[in-house]
């Protein structure tokens, strides 16, 4: 498994596209837990918490569950836990499962790159 | 040695004392500090009289610039050395909201600023992605004008991308083009670095201990 994050807009998406230019991606926004099980790599894994919580269809452990169930998933995330603590209950929320997931994904990973202003920075890497 | 050096950081990083720091550790005079900040208010006053007195005895020249950095031609007796260019945070909010912007484009108005990404209208999204475009390149087109004047360029820019906020959609296209431009500069740059409690971590050019 392999995790690019960095801030919004920093390149994150082109480098990991870089790397992995034959993989077959899926977009947060719009994907399934399912279809997130089988992907190749998908963009913007924030979108699809959003939602999840939103939908109340985040599963338990679930960056351990994704770990089990696909361990070559290539992610995508956008770090968001650098501001200010929001003040509605849903947003906080969903600033804090982000954090918790990419913490979690990161220690499984073999690759963790820091994408900011298009450059890399190598976080992990076994 | 030529040289374009980008550095980057959030506020109160001191990537401002660190760029100064740069500047002189490279020693190639005279020292320009392109200032592109109003005066206006008193924030920004309290800031420039901390960064004016930060400067004292560097040797530097202060020069203001606030929009069409593409046109400017510096004084000859200060061309050749190294300039210092404080930020570009600022120099594209002047460019994207100030007073020439909004001939340009009709954005920034109250009723924009209030709306989300969702129910904004399809043609201020389009205007603003116009403008996004326009100010990139008036933007870039100032940055390689001004490497074209002077040995080496240090450029103070701003990390405002981790908040993980969604803002409004004239706010939002002012971030997304400040992230296009770092990217831009960033390739552009020989090094990159960004500022850290006064640390630097160093991106691109040089190496990290």
């Amino acid at each position: 498994m392999e995790l690019y994050i960095g801030g919004a807009w920093q390149g994150k998406s082109a480098c990991a596209q870089k790397r992995h230019p034959q993989i077959e991606w899926i977009r947060g926004s719009a994907c399934t837990w399912e279809e997130l099980c089988r992907a190749e790599g998908i963009l913007g894994l924030q979108e699809y918490i959003a939602r999840a919580l939103d939908e109340g269809t985040l599963p338990k452990n679930f960056a351990e569950k994704l770990f089990q169930a696909n361990p070559e998933l290539v992610i995508v995330c956008r770090e968001v836990g650098s501001g200010v603590v929001p003040l509605s209950h849903k947003e906080r929320i969903f600033r804090e499962t982000t954090g918790r997931i990419c913490t979690q994904l990161a220690a499984r990973c073999s690759l963790v790159v820091r994408v900011t202003c298009g450059l890399e920075m190598i976080l992990k890497m076994i | 040695m030529d040289r374009m050096i980008l550095v980057t950081g959030g506020s109160g990083s001191g990537k401002s004392a660190w760029a100064e720091n740069r500047v002189i550790e490279n020693g190639q005079g005279p020292y320009v500090y392109l200032a592109t900040m109003r005066p206006q208010g008193e924030d920004a006053e309290e800031r420039i009289r901390r960064h004016r007195e930060m400067r004292v005895g560097k040797g530097f020249v202060t020069l203001e610039r606030y929009t069409d950095l593409d046109e400017l031609t510096l004084p000859a007796e200060l061309r050749g050395g190294t300039v210092l260019l404080e930020d570009l945070s600022n120099l594209l909010a002047n460019e994207m909201f100030g007073s020439s912007a909004q001939e340009r484009c009709d954005v920034g108005r109250s009723d924009v600023e209030h709306c989300d990404m969702e129910n904004c209208a399809d043609n201020v999204l389009t205007e603003l992605y116009a403008l996004r475009q326009q100010c990139t390149e008036k933007v870039m087109d100032g940055l390689r004008a001004l490497r074209q004047q002077c040995a080496v360029l240090v450029i103070v820019t701003n990390e405002i991308f981790h908040d993980g906020v969604q803002y409004d959609p004239v706010t939002t296209a002012y971030m997304q083009t400040l992230a296009e431009i770092n990217l831009k500069a960033a390739c552009m740059a020989d090094e990159v670095t960004e500022v850290v409690c006064g640390l630097p971590l160093f991106m691109k050019g040089r190496k990290t201990v």
